[in-house]
């Protein structure tokens, strides 16, 4: 993630992130925000400049790409060398303009993409009264208004509480038990192993909106109504398909000589997967957990369905919060951040195992 | 040689058993209970006895005009939203491959929405396209490009409405479908551009003969999460537009929502989700034929 590369394309948006606030607050009377604006440039500048120093100085990294050096073999006859000259003569200026054309799009892309995330922080951060202000939604706030953040922890601090006990156990309580299917169905045969395989990936295809309805009467039936235990179980459930999926195909991959060494040294059922199987299965549990805990923290619609106001998680709270036509938008905006906010955490910290997942289980989230 | 194991034989299924148990027990057995209570007129009160009333749910979910608004607004969502995240995380894909530079800080900004809940980012839909003047749309609009004059109640005008709802959709989804892409892409071995360039093919004609025909099973893969994704959609209609203005920005999953929850006829909201279910697997089945087919053909 921190290479001298990253950090010059960070350098840019930050940079002019910070040229456009100085630009945008040059007329108006807050000098605040043209300070920080220009702060934010000088620094983002900085990252851009210094990296971009060290990288001509040092040059580690070969700008341009191996250019069809395979092509020159001692096969290759005079027409094919001679027009690979050629062609390399007139790409590389097309190519440099080209990547400086891409380079371009793809920062502009990302900025845009980025604006909502700017408006949110931006407006989470400013006092009610400039919240509601007409024309200034571009605007930083002229000072930090940690507030919001303050009431509407008050506020969902509660349901915060129910979304991580919901996640974190229908996360683990799923992870364990798609490992443990996950062994039986890589590793062993016996009658009946083809019929419950596919009928456990059925599961993946089952539109879930099928069986909400059938869902909630039956958590009623069972005195689960509203309460979390009932959203756990219907999270676990629902994540079994995936998990067995991702472990299956992970066990796979280890050499069956490994259990049948087990075997030999007269270990069980049971004991070849504690003590064989299981240690080896770290990467698997991360891949598996990251995948379900970003699943679970952001549903709505068993969450919805399942619970009561006791028992609500984090989503749904939220959305209420958005029901009313708000007009000072910082509060729902705090609220916003402080949702997303645990997702975002784990797929910056794991994020190479979170595409990892995303490829293994290739489903789409 | 395979080591014979000395295990009773209901070993495997004893391990297996937990999560069979309940995975029947919570997903096959509502399942079938659903197609059950889609055959009558369904009480979900204590006391009350629930009616059966045979296909009359289904008859009267296909005379409903609003059920077929519904389901032409959900399948104009999915070509729309599908087509633009393609669309777009293709080009982006192909892009960012060719980016020496910041890749995986391109690919990680791109792929923020995804890992974001669907109600935060449908709110700060709904905050950016505020129906006052103020709101970022519209004042951008207005005061800083200066190509409207009057403010656009966006959430209200079903139009508009489809617009954000639109949006929403391609800008969520899009960073997935490019990390898919670029994984394939890279999967492509750069000896084929190389012998491509020596039998004198430009940029367009690589793409047009090796990048896509190689990535042809994962545009496919692609194809058919996505459509079923599509075909599900919910969070962001129910919370920006709730349906209305009367009903004509309903989806198939908010109608039956609506229906099931707030009307409170259960009969009749699983009957919608049975046959959105069955529309679902006849267009799944229809890809996958597609996908066989096509295998076939190139290998």
């Amino acid at each position: 993630m921190f290479t001298i590369p990253n950090w010059i394309i960070f350098g840019a948006l930050i940079g002019s992130l910070g040229t456009y606030m100085l630009y945008d607050h040059k007329g108006h009377n807050g000098n605040q925000g043209a300070l920080l604006g220009g702060v934010v440039g000088a620094v983002g500048n900085l990252l851009l400049l210094v990296p971009l120093w060290a990288y001509i100085v040092l040059r580690d990294v070969p700008f341009s790409e191996p250019v069809l050096a395979a092509a020159s073999s001692a096969q290759a006859d005079y027409h094919a060398a001679s027009r690979v000259e050629t062609a390399r003569a007139q790409s590389e200026t097309l190519r440099l303009v080209l990547r400086v054309a891409i380079y371009a799009f793809l920062i502009l892309m990302a900025l845009f993409y980025l604006m909502p995330v700017y408006t949110v922080v931006t407006t989470s951060l400013k006092t009610p009264d400039e919240a509601g202000q007409l024309n200034q939604v571009w605007d930083l706030p002229s000072s930090l208004n940690w507030q919001s953040y303050k009431t509407a922890f008050d506020m969902l601090g509660p349901k915060i509480r129910n979304s991580f006990l919901l996640t974190i156990n229908a996360t683990v309580i799923s992870a364990v038990m798609g490992s443990l299917n996950g062994y039986v169905l890589a590793k062993w045969r016996f009658p009946g192993a083809n019929i419950i395989f596919p009928l456990m990936l059925f599961g993946m295809f089952i539109p879930y909106q099928s069986i909400l309805i059938p869902l909630f009467q039956f958590i009623q039936d069972i005195n689960l109504g509203g309460s979390l235990v009932g959203l756990v179980m219907a999270h676990v459930i629902y994540g079994l398909p995936i998990t067995t999926l991702i472990f299956r195909n992970y066990y796979t991959e280890v050499p069956t000589e490994m259990i049948e060494a087990g075997l030999i040294d007269g270990a069980g059922f049971f004991r070849v997967y504690i003590n064989i199987l299981f240690p080896l299965s770290l990467p698997g549990f991360v891949v598996v957990i990251i995948w379900q805990f970003t699943q679970i923290w952001n549903e709505f619609l068993f969450a919805v369905t399942l619970t009561n106001e006791s028992s609500q998680p984090i989503t749904v709270a939220l959305a209420l919060l958005a029901g009313g036509e708000a007009v000072k938008w910082n509060l729902p905006m705090a609220g916003a951040v402080l949702a997303a906010l645990p997702t975002l955490v784990v797929y910056v910290v794991l994020g190479r195992y979170f595409i990892r997942g995303l490829l293994a289980g290739s489903v789409k989230g | 040689m395979r080591a014979k194991l000395h295990y009773r034989w209901y070993t495997p299924y004893l391990f297996l058993l937990p999560g069979l148990a309940l995975y029947v027990l919570w997903m096959i057995y509502p399942l079938g209970y659903e197609f059950y209570i889609s055959f009558f007129d369904w009480k979900i009160m204590p006391g009350q006895t629930s009616e059966f009333i045979g296909w009359a749910n289904y008859q009267r979910v296909l005379d409903d005009k609003n059920f077929w608004l519904a389901l032409e607004n959900t399948v104009r969502y999915t070509a729309v939203t599908v087509i633009g995240q393609m669309v777009i995380g293709l080009g982006l894909a192909v892009m960012v491959h060719r980016v020496f530079i910041a890749k995986r800080l391109f690919r990680g900004i791109y792929y923020l929405p995804v890992v974001t809940s669907w109600v935060v980012v449908s709110f700060l839909f709904q905050f950016i396209f505020s129906a006052h003047r103020g709101g970022l749309v519209n004042y951008t609009l207005i005061d800083v490009l200066h190509m409207l004059d009057e403010p656009v109640n966006w959430i209200g005008e079903t139009n508009t409405a489809w617009i954000i709802i639109y949006s929403l959709g391609i800008w969520k989804g899009m960073g997935w479908t490019m990390v898919i892409f670029l994984a394939a892409l890279q999967g492509i071995p750069p000896e084929l551009y190389e012998s491509a360039a020596i039998d004198g093919a430009g940029e367009i004609g690589q793409f047009r003969f090796i990048t896509l025909p190689m990535i042809r099973r994962t545009t496919l893969f692609i194809l058919v999460a996505l459509v079923i994704g599509g075909f599900q959609v919910f969070i962001s209609v129910y919370l920006i537009t709730g349906g209305g203005p009367l009903h004509r920005t309903e989806v198939v999953l908010s109608y039956m929502y609506d229906r099931s929850f707030d009307r409170l006829w259960f009969g009749y909201g699983a009957a919608i989700s049975y046959i959105l279910a069955a529309i679902v697997v006849l267009v799944s089945f229809g890809q996958l034929r597609l996908f066989g087919q096509s295998d076939d053909a190139d290998y």
